[in-house]
C-alpha cells in the first residue's frame, strides 16, 4: 500500500478511482429523482403509440444506453478536474473542480474548524470516505471530497489538522504536526453499547415520538387519500365517516393500542440507526474523536473548548439504570446549523459521563446554592389547567352532547395534567456553583443544562411591572440561551450583577 | 478620542443605578413615524371604504377606532420612555426598555463583538443615533438602542471600543495583533471563505 504523509499532499491530488463509480451512481441517483417520472410516462406513450409497431423497443434501448454512456463521461470528466492539494505558501487547503465552469473553494488553514470524515450507503458500497471540512466562518465554503481511500482520507485528515494547528494564533499545542489518531490504542475507545442506546430510546422521549408519528401518520394518511382519489369516487368525508361507522370498541382498543406502540418503534429507529454502535474517544486534551451510524457512518472531531453547553436529559427508568442522554452544543457559527453543531449521546453510562465531565471541565459538574420560583408559578399553572379542562367539558357537554359520565374522564385528564404540572414545578431550579451554571427543568424526563459562567455573552433580567417581586432571567452563550421565570428578582438581579463580573475577571476565553 | 467617565459607586449596588434617559426627542421621532404610518391607513381606509359604498357612520367610526387606538398606543409609547434608559458601567453597559414587560439587557465589555451606529432621516434632523451592540450570542439576539443623542452614542462606542481594547490586550489575544502568523497580511485575496472562480 501507498504510504501517505503530509507532504503527499503539497501537489494536486485526486479522489481515489472508485470516485468515478461514485460520481456515476451519483449523478444518476439525481437525474432518476429530476426525470424518472418524465422518462417512465414518454417510454410508456411511445410504447402505447403507431410509431412503437414500426420503430420497436431498440431504439428506447438505444436512448438509454447513450444517456447512460454520457453521465459516465461527465463522472469521468468531473474525477478528472476534481482535485485538492494544500499550498503551504498560501497556508491554504485549495479544492479545484468542475467541467464547464471551474470553481476553486480556498480555505485557509486558521479557519479550519472541524474536519469530518464519514460514509453514506454508497459510499459504504465502493468502500471509500468522504471528507468535509467545516471553517469557522461561512457555512457557505465548506469542502467536501466525496471519495477517499481510507488510508488518503486518515492521512489528509491528519495533516490538515495539524496545519490548521500550527497556523491558528494562540492555539500551539504540542500535537501540532503529529498526526493524531494513529498512536491511540483500541482500549482508549469507549463504547455507550447498543444495550443502553436501545433501552434509552424505548423508555424517553415518547412524547417526541408521538408527535412525530403523527406527523408521519398524517402524511400516509393525505397520500393514501390522493390513491384513493383515483379509484373510487368517494371524498374524503365519505370515506371517514364508513370507516367511522365500522368502528366497533374492540377495533378502536386495538386501533388506539397500535398508534400508542408507534412511537416507541419510530424512537427505536430513529436513535439506534442513527447513532449505531456510537463510541468516542479521546485524542488528546484538546479532541474528542466520536464515531457513529449504521447506514451513514459518522465522524467527527469534537473540540473541548468549542463546549458551550453540555444537556444532560435522564428520566426515572434511565436514571435506574444509570444511563443519560448527553448533549454537547458547540457555538452556532452560522444560523440555521443548529443540527450539524450539535452531538448526542443516547444512553451513556454515569461512568462515561464523568471522564468527559474532566476533560471539558477538569472536573465533576458540581451542584452549587439551589434557588427555585415562587409557589405561585405552580399555582397558576393549576388554575390555567383547572381553566382549560373545565371550559373544554362545558363545550363538550353544551355542543357534543357529552354523556355525565364523561366528567370522570374530565377529572382524570386534570389529575393528569395537575400531576405533570406539580412534577415541573418540583424539577424547576437552578443550582449556582462558582464553576457552573446548571438550569433543571421538565416533568417526567428531567433535563439539566450546564453551561460555565465564562461561556456567557450576555444576559437579560425581566420583570413585569405589577409584580415586581417575581423576575425571569435570559442567559446567552455562543450555542443558545437558558431561560427561568417566576424567580426572586433581587436574587436574580444580585446574581447576573455577580456573573457580570466573574465574565469580566476571567481570563479563559468564551471559545 | 474622548473616554467618558465612569462613576465607579454606581457600580454593583442593583437599586443604585441610575439609567440615563434616552432622549425625549426620540419620542418625536416615533410620533411622526407613527403618524406617517397612520395616515397612510387611514387614507387607505378611506380610499376602500368610498369605492365600496361603506356608510359614512361606519367608515368614521372604524376610522375613529384606528385613530383611538393609535393614541392609546403612543401614549403607551410615552409611558415606557419613564424606563427606557441606558446606563454605562466599569464592565458591562446595561440598557432597560419596555413599559409592561421591562427588560434589563447586561452586556460585558469583554464580550462585545463588534459596535454598530445607525442614523436614519428623521434621526439625522433630531440629531439622534441607534446604537447595536453585537456578542456572539446564538441567533440574532444583540442589543439594540434607539434614541440616543447623536454626540452620546458617539461617545459610548468609543468607551465600549476602548473597552474592549483593554480586554482583548489582558487575554493577550488580540486578533488583529496576531504577530506570530507567518502569511498575515502577505495574501490578501485570501482574506475570505469565499470562493473565487475561475481558471488558474
Amino acid at each position: 500500500m501507498e504510504t501517505h504523509n503530509a507532504a503527499s499532499f503539497l501537489g494536486p491530488n485526486r479522489m481515489s478511482r472508485t470516485g468515478v463509480l461514485l460520481l456515476f451512481v451519483k449523478q444518476l441517483v439525481l437525474y432518476t429523482r429530476a426525470f424518472g417520472l418524465l422518462i417512465l410516462v414518454a417510454v410508456y406513450r411511445y410504447v402505447r403509440s403507431e410509431a412503437f409497431e414500426t420503430y420497436g423497443f431498440g431504439y428506447v434501448l438505444l436512448l438509454i444506453l447513450v444517456f447512460f454512456v454520457l453521465v459516465l463521461v461527465t463522472a469521468f470528466l468531473r474525477y478528472r478536474n476534481f482535485r485538492f492539494y494544500i499550498d503551504r505558501e498560501a497556508a491554504a487547503f485549495i479544492l479545484e473542480k468542475g467541467v464547464f465552469s471551474k470553481e476553486k473553494t480556498i480555505i485557509r488553514l486558521e479557519k479550519i474548524f472541524q474536519i469530518n470524515l464519514q460514509q453514506n450507503v454508497w459510499q459504504q458500497v465502493f468502500d471509500v470516505y468522504e471528507l468535509e471540512v467545516e471553517t469557522a466562518g461561512s457555512a457557505r465554503a465548506e469542502a467536501r471530497i466525496p471519495a477517499l481511500s481510507e488510508p488518503v482520507a486518515n492521512a489528509l485528515k491528519a495533516a490538515l489538522q495539524a496545519y490548521a494547528l500550527q497556523h491558528r494564533p494562540g492555539d500551539n499545542i504540542e500535537a501540532a504536526g503529529i498526526p493524531v489518531g494513529e498512536t491511540l490504542k483500541a482500549e482508549d475507545r469507549r463504547y455507550i453499547g447498543s444495550g443502553n442506546i436501545f433501552y434509552a430510546s424505548l423508555l424517553s422521549h415518547y412524547g417526541n415520538g408521538l408527535q412525530v408519528s403523527l406527523g408521519f401518520l398524517l402524511v400516509l394518511w393525505s397520500q393514501f387519500n390522493d390513491w384513493a382519489q383515483l379509484f373510487s369516487g368517494q371524498t374524503e368525508e365519505e370515506r371517514l365517516m364508513s370507516w367511522w361507522e365500522a368502528l366497533n370498541t374492540e377495533r378502536l382498543l386495538l386501533i388506539a393500542g397500535i398508534l400508542l406502540l408507534i412511537p416507541f418503534v419510530i424512537n427505536t429507529i430513529r436513535f439506534v440507526v442513527k447513532y449505531y454502535n456510537i463510541s468516542y474517544v479521546v485524542l488528546n486534551p484538546k479532541e474528542l474523536g466520536i464515531d457513529y451510524g449504521l447506514f451513514t457512518l459518522q465522524h467527527r472531531i469534537f473540540r473541548v473548548q468549542k463546549l458551550q453547553e453540555l444537556n444532560i436529559v435522564s428520566n426515572w427508568f434511565l436514571r435506574k439504570k444509570g444511563i443519560s442522554f448527553v448533549t454537547l452544543l458547540q457555538s452556532e457559527n452560522t444560523v440555521g446549523r443548529k443540527q450539524k453543531s450539535t452531538t448526542v449521546f443516547p444512553g451513556m453510562p454515569d461512568a462515561q459521563l464523568e471522564e468527559l465531565e474532566r476533560l471539558f471541565y477538569g472536573q465533576r459538574i458540581r451542584q452549587g446554592a439551589v434557588i427555585r420560583p415562587y409557589a405561585n408559578k405552580l399555582v397558576l399553572a393549576l388554575l390555567l389547567r383547572l381553566v382549560a379542562v373545565a371550559s373544554l367539558g362545558w363545550v363538550a357537554t353544551t355542543f357534543f352532547e357529552m354523556p355525565v359520565q364523561g366528567w370522570w374522564l374530565a377529572a382524570g385528564i386534570l389529575l393528569w395534567t395537575w400531576l405533570i404540572a406539580l412534577l415541573r414545578f418540583r424539577n424547576d431550579a437552578f443550582y449556582l456553583h462558582k464553576d457552573f451554571i446548571i438550569r433543571q427543568s421538565g416533568s417526567l424526563r428531567r433535563t439539566r443544562k450546564i453551561i460555565e459562567p465564562h461561556k456567557i455573552q450576555h444576559l437579560e433580567v425581566f420583570r413585569k411591572l405589577w409584580r415586581p417581586k417575581f423576575g425571569s432571567i435570559a442567559i446567552y452563550t455562543a450555542s443558545g440561551v437558558i431561560y427561568g421565570s417566576w424567580y426572586d428578582y433581587d436574587t436574580l438581579y444580585q446574581w447576573s450583577e455577580g456573573l457580570i463580573n466573574d465574565v469580566n475577571r476571567t481570563s479563559r476565553s468564551w471559545m | 478620542m474622548e473616554n467618558v467617565q465612569v462613576a465607579l459607586s454606581a457600580m454593583l449596588q442593583a437599586r443604585e443605578i441610575s439609567f440615563e434617559p434616552i432622549s425625549p426627542r426620540y419620542f418625536t421621532v416615533i410620533a411622526i413615524r407613527w403618524l406617517i404610518f397612520l395616515l397612510a391607513v387611514l387614507g387607505g381606509w378611506t380610499l376602500i371604504a368610498c369605492l365600496n359604498e361603506i356608510p359614512l357612520a361606519l367608515g368614521l367610526s372604524i376610522g375613529g377606532g384606528l385613530l383611538l387606538a393609535a393614541g392609546i398606543w403612543l401614549a403607551v409609547m410615552r409611558l415606557s420612555f419613564k424606563y427606557r434608559g441606558i446606563a454605562v458601567r466599569e464592565y458591562d453597559v446595561v440598557f432597560r426598555t419596555g413599559f409592561i414587560n421591562i427588560t434589563e439587557t447586561l452586556v460585558p465589555y469583554n464580550r462585545v463583538q463588534h459596535v454598530r451606529l445607525t442614523r436614519g432621516v428623521l434621526e439625522k434632523m433630531f440629531g439622534l443615533s441607534a446604537l447595536y451592540i453585537y456578542t456572539a450570542a446564538g441567533g440574532n439576539h444583540n442589543l439594540s438602542i434607539a434614541g440616543l443623542k447623536a454626540a452620546d452614542a458617539e461617545k459610548i462606542k468609543s468607551y465600549i471600543m476602548d473597552k474592549i481594547k483593554i480586554a482583548e490586550e489582558a487575554a493577550g489575544n488580540a486578533p488583529d495583533t496576531a504577530g506570530d502568523e507567518p502569511f498575515a497580511g502577505t495574501h490578501n485575496e485570501y482574506s475570505t471563505d469565499d470562493d473565487s472562480h475561475g481558471n488558474p
